[in-house]
């Protein structure tokens, strides 16, 4: 990507993985529900979405009976519509994102228009994913082989891979670019450090 | 080429399910013909869902309400669960018909995003007609504006804002030229005059009547009211 | 000047950057997205300085960035670009309880977001001949104002092969004549 300037990077901290959603787990049990309306999969799910839609949408409704009402609306979608839910297209948070992001919507136009049109599936499909089919799997593919690279690098560089693009020039590189020995480059810097520091009144190092 | 696209802030509004049905509807048109939008749209959507799934950013939103997590604590989930899975109904995608819309004898295929809307009757005025959406966003109107080749808008600006998104065709302004897909949103700031030498069909959105700046287009002010 | 008090959530990275300035971050680690999520909802985020072992250079001053654009790297890892809108002072910073800093800080104002009007001279012919050769850079910035010498001056300090200690030293230093001097001395090529 970078012609002139290194692309150096670097982690900022180690992942913590404590936080981390399970994705395949609730991915499994949204297929158990879809193919086989296992109950106890589903119970499994109410137990992880069902207070965090309550919390999500007591912030956004006024009183605790509409936030539940989200919470109803949105996890009895998922026991119907769970057949639409395909894994190879996202992941299940997204999906479920989407369920209770349209129940939301549908429910506030109806409380403040009294409109009771339900526009949002047309407008967020809860069907089929917004990527269109071939560019997830182009991404995909990608990612994949990506991915095995970097899992092969020890630890350390894993992490150098993972951190951000640091476009400060090296030394060399602002000598080539200025056309200067780098002996020059070296001396001219640590002159203006210490004029820098003279100004800032700590000069005495 | 399609060039003209929501704005970051819009996208994730959009993500949010913050913005008002017109302008929803009207970024989802253009994400469905555009597949760079569509990937960003994509993008966020799993970002924000992760987040908002993470239990540390949930607990953001009780830190001093210490009323809510009892109120949590007492509702009663499972009950709630075991009523739903009572029912064994499964939902059933209604067979997507292909809607259309017909002006003055040219049939269009309605955007997936408009299927489920109501539509006005349709007026004219010389090359142009309009059908209104029946939306009920009080400032906020919405409708569907077909101008015939070689017809234009007169030139106006607006007191607020003013999005069009190109469902089929092409014209141009001052600015440029627009083809199908472009999402074109315009603020007071702007002025501009839109002419099709060959016919189209927009989307539009505006939450203010338009005001016309040229010397006889000022008389003819109720085509405003009459396009937006 | 009246400003506002600030609370912002806390980003440490070894990237020193200064109002105007954009960069690109990739953003792995769950506490981070959080970051991300509620800095797009809000106002942006603070970058504190920290040397390359991810400990702390100073927590007195701090970067404040905006989030303006974001894409998904070819390895799937969220980029998102940032713009630093100005410099902050950390007055405190608490861990909120989902495990992210927040600071309360103060703006302050700095050389670089004044503008400084100049006929190309010699530091934005040479810095405008780095961004040609550099694809991120010149992607990054959609608008090079390669005419305004302070901004000039502030992506040359961004872009300088000195340690990030010592970088430290042009958010304290408040005089424009002086820092410009500075970074002449290093990049003129024939010297007066």
């Amino acid at each position: 990507m970078q012609t002139n300037l290194r692309s150096k990077v670097t982690n900022a901290k180690p992942s913590i993985m404590s936080d981390k959603i399970d994705h395949p787990q609730l991915c499994q049990w949204l297929n158990a529900v879809a193919t086989s309306r296992d109950k106890q999969a589903f119970t499994h799910l109410f137990q992880f979405f069902g207070p965090k839609i309550q919390r999500i949408a007591r912030n956004r409704f006024p009183n605790e009976a509409q936030a539940s009402e989200v919470v109803q609306e949105t996890m009895s979608n998922v026991w119907r519509k769970a057949h639409l839910f395909n894994k190879d297209k996202g992941a299940a948070t997204t999906w479920v994102y989407t369920v209770m992001r349209n129940v939301t919507f549908d429910m506030l136009r109806k409380i403040k228009g009294n409109k009771e049109d339900n526009l949002s599936d047309d407008i967020w499909p809860v069907a089929e994913s917004m990527v269109s089919e071939n560019e997830s799997f182009d991404d995909h593919l990608e990612s994949k082989q990506l991915l095995h690279v970097i899992e092969k690098l020890p630890e350390a560089q894993q992490q150098v891979v993972k951190g951000f693009y640091f476009m400060e020039m090296s030394q060399e590189q602002l000598a080539v670019h200025l056309n200067l020995p780098l002996g020059t480059i070296k001396s001219r810097l640590r002159l203006a450090l210490a004029k820098l520091k003279m100004q800032l009144g700590e000069g005495h190092d | 080429m399609i060039k003209h696209h929501p704005t970051f802030e819009l996208i994730q509004s959009f993500v949010n399910g913050d913005l008002p049905a017109s302008l929803s509807a009207g970024i989802a048109i253009h994400a469905d013909m555009c597949p760079k939008c569509q990937k960003q749209i994509a993008q966020l959507t799993d970002q924000v869902a992760e987040a908002s799934f993470e239990e540390a950013f949930l607990d953001r939103f009780i830190v001093d309400d210490s009323e809510d997590v009892n109120v949590l604590a007492e509702f009663d989930f499972d009950v709630m669960a075991e009523q739903i899975t009572a029912s064994n109904e499964v939902f059933v995608a209604n067979e997507q018909l292909d809607k259309t819309i017909v002006f003055n004898d040219k049939t269009y295929k309605l955007p997936r995003a408009l299927q489920s809307m109501v539509m006005g009757k349709t007026s004219h005025i010389g090359k142009l007609s309009r059908a209104r959406i029946q939306l009920d966003e009080n400032e906020i109107h919405t409708s569907l504006l077909q101008i015939e080749a070689g017809g234009s808008v007169p030139e106006h600006t607006h007191k607020g804002f003013e999005l069009t998104v190109l469902l089929d065709g092409s014209f141009h302004d001052e600015q440029g030229e627009y083809v199908k897909g472009d999402f074109i949103m315009l603020d007071g700031s702007h002025q501009h005059h839109p002419i099709s030498d060959n016919g189209c069909l927009c989307y539009t959105v505006a939450n203010d009547a338009l005001h016309f700046t040229q010397g006889i287009n000022k008389l003819l002010n109720p085509i405003g009211s009459f396009i937006y | 000047m009246n400003k506002h008090n600030l609370k912002l959530p806390v980003f440490p990275l070894p990237v020193f950057i200064l109002p105007g300035g954009i960069t690109r971050l990739r953003v792995f680690e769950p506490r981070y997205l959080t970051l991300v999520k509620v800095a797009s909802k809000e106002h942006g985020f603070l970058i504190i300085l920290t040397n390359n072992d991810a400990e702390p250079v100073q927590s007195k001053w701090g970067s404040w960035v905006e989030i303006i654009n974001f894409d998904k790297g070819e390895d799937g890892v969220l980029e998102i670009d940032v713009k630093c809108r100005a410099l902050v002072k950390i007055k405190s910073i608490n861990i909120d309880n989902d495990k992210l800093q927040y600071a309360n800080a103060l703006e302050i104002e700095h050389w670089s977001q004044k503008p400084v009007a100049n006929a190309a001279d010699e530091l934005s012919e040479s810095l405008q001949h780095v961004y040609e050769n550099n694809a991120l850079l010149y992607d990054l910035y959609t608008e090079k104002p390669f005419q305004n010498t302070s901004w000039v001056i502030a992506r040359w300090i961004e872009l300088l092969p000195i340690s990030l200690s010592d970088k430290i030293k042009f958010f304290r230093q408040h005089n424009f004549e002086d820092v410009k001097n500075i970074v002449q001395s290093i990049i003129t090529k024939h010297q007066k």
